[in-house]
């Protein structure tokens, strides 16, 4: 019996520490002082479908739909947008997206990268053909989005915001272009041994 | 054992204790079990399929075929008949088939018009983008020569162009479409094979001055776009408003007066304001406590 009285105090001391855990946390969002308070709390990520301010809250289907919080739980963490790290996950084979609708067709990698000096002190964009052509086809954006061809591209981060370019997918499918470094990764200091409009293997 | 622990083990509360458990652990059985949110769900799910087969486009569609094969209605009603029985199993299953069958029937009945118009679409893609890797190709074998080996892998790919636009023009887009793929897979493949492992650099180099002002200009008009798409939020919050504006309102100076020095073709200067102005909206966005290269 008192066996028994041991075990159940046991879980209830458990159970209370849990609500507390979960209290602090839904307090800790709160704090003025919480680390790094100017980044969106962990609460706010992924609202639910009826919350995001992009679907109807009043649509019949919304309840048949899949809150992302759920749908997200068991892939890779990223570190903006709808933090997931999609490249992870698919390298993990957290996910396994069909790459076309006809059977047996498979993605075609290239290992290309094309780097982009910018001015000012601001590191240069790396653009990895790689990590882009695991998920997209060359026809998804040759030639209708850039032409496969030297100085026929004008680019500007204007444009990008806008939605043109790059942010057709970045900000809408793609992680958004608030994260300056994701892209501006090829630091000045990082000499190549490539002459400038030139290639290297 | 002291008093306070006679108390706390005695049977009055270990009953107490009991009751909280059973509780906790009946909760979720009893939302299991039914509740008003799986009739919501069904009610839900009912008027999206009610909708979906009598309104929808792909309804008017396969009333127009007037194909009854596999009705979707069939499955509608059995739903409909398994919810009023208390199978409410049984009555999203039947909802999913209804939901099924109206999409493949949308399918069938929609393999005319909308089917060549889509593979129209199709194919004039597909055949810019061949015509587009064979550009790539041939400016790559300038400068990977590979002699007639390369000669000859463009022939091949434009004469797959030229069959598929024959294709076309006699009216077989079907086949046009499975030519211009053709021409597209070799190309594409050529070109993988040439740059695989390439890095190449796109560095900045400016034609005049004026080119460089240009640059600047739009440099200076994202930097202005990213205050407001970094720094929205933050600005609600008056002290980081301030510190925002003040800087701003710095960068907007020097804007003007660059835009008065090129009108004047004054580039030089220009381009040196402009710097100045950009410099200005980086310091107004690290202000709002969001740091960004440059």
């Amino acid at each position: 019996m008192q066996q028994q009285h041991h075990l159940l105090l046991a879980l209830t001391v458990a159970l209370l520490w849990g609500l507390q855990s979960i209290s602090v946390q839904a307090a800790d969002d709160k704090n003025p002082n919480r680390f790094y308070r100017l980044t969106k709390p962990k609460s706010e990520r992924n609202p639910p479908l009826a919350k995001d301010g992009i679907h109807d809250p009043a649509a019949e289907g919304i309840s048949i739909l899949q809150a992302p919080k759920t749908a997200f739980s068991k892939l890779s963490v990223g570190k903006s947008g709808n933090y997931v790290d999609w490249m992870k996950s698919m390298d993990k084979g957290q996910i396994k997206p069909r790459y076309s609708y006809e059977e047996g067709k498979q993605p075609m990698p290239m290992q290309l990268d094309i780097i982009r000096q910018v001015k000012g002190s601001t590191p240069d964009v790396l653009f990895p053909h790689k990590a882009h052509t695991m998920w997209l086809d060359c026809n998804n954006c040759h030639p209708a989005v850039f032409k496969p061809k030297k100085g026929a591209n004008s680019m500007s981060m204007a444009q990008i915001i806008l939605g043109k370019g790059c942010g057709i997918c970045h900000g809408k499918v793609a992680f958004p272009v608030s994260e300056c470094r994701r892209c501006h990764s090829q630091s000045k200091s990082m000499k190549t041994n490539a002459k400038p409009d030139s290639k290297k293997k | 054992m002291g008093i306070p622990s006679q108390w706390f083990f005695s049977q009055r509360r270990s009953r107490w204790l009991y009751a909280v458990w059973m509780c906790l652990f009946l909760q979720p059985l009893v939302a299991v079990a039914g509740s008003p949110d799986d009739d919501q769900h069904y009610q839900s799910s009912l008027k999206l399929v009610e909708r979906l087969l009598t309104k929808s486009s792909v309804a008017m569609a396969v009333a127009q075929s007037g194909d009854s094969e596999n009705d979707p209605n069939y499955y509608l009603q059995q739903a409909k008949k398994a919810h009023a029985a208390g199978d409410k199993k049984k009555a999203m299953e039947m909802l999913e088939k209804a939901k099924k069958a109206m999409f493949k029937a949308g399918k069938k009945a929609g393999a005319g018009k909308s089917k060549q118009e889509k593979l129209d679409r199709d194919y004039q893609k597909k055949i810019e983008s061949a015509e587009a890797m064979l550009d790539a190709l041939k400016r790559i074998h300038k400068e990977k020569p590979r002699g007639e080996e390369g000669e000859q892998l463009e022939q091949q790919v434009s004469e797959k162009i030229l069959q598929a636009k024959n294709a076309k023009a006699s009216g077989s887009l079907t086949q046009a479409k499975q030519v211009a793929d053709q021409a597209f897979l070799l190309a594409r493949q050529s070109v993988v094979n040439l740059r695989d492992g390439d890095t190449l650099v796109r560095s900045l180099n400016f034609a005049n001055k004026e080119e460089e002002y240009r640059y600047e200009l739009d440099r200076n008009d994202t930097h202005k776009m990213l205050v407001t798409l970094l720094a929205k939020d933050k600005m609600k919050i008056p002290d980081v408003k301030k510190r925002v504006e003040q800087r701003m309102a710095k960068a907007e100076g020097f804007r003007q007066q660059a835009e008065t020095e090129a009108s004047a073709r004054h580039f030089d200067k220009a381009v040196e304001l402009l710097e100045q102005s950009t410099k200005f909206i980086i310091q107004a966005i690290r202000a709002a406590g969001i740091y960004i290269p440059g």
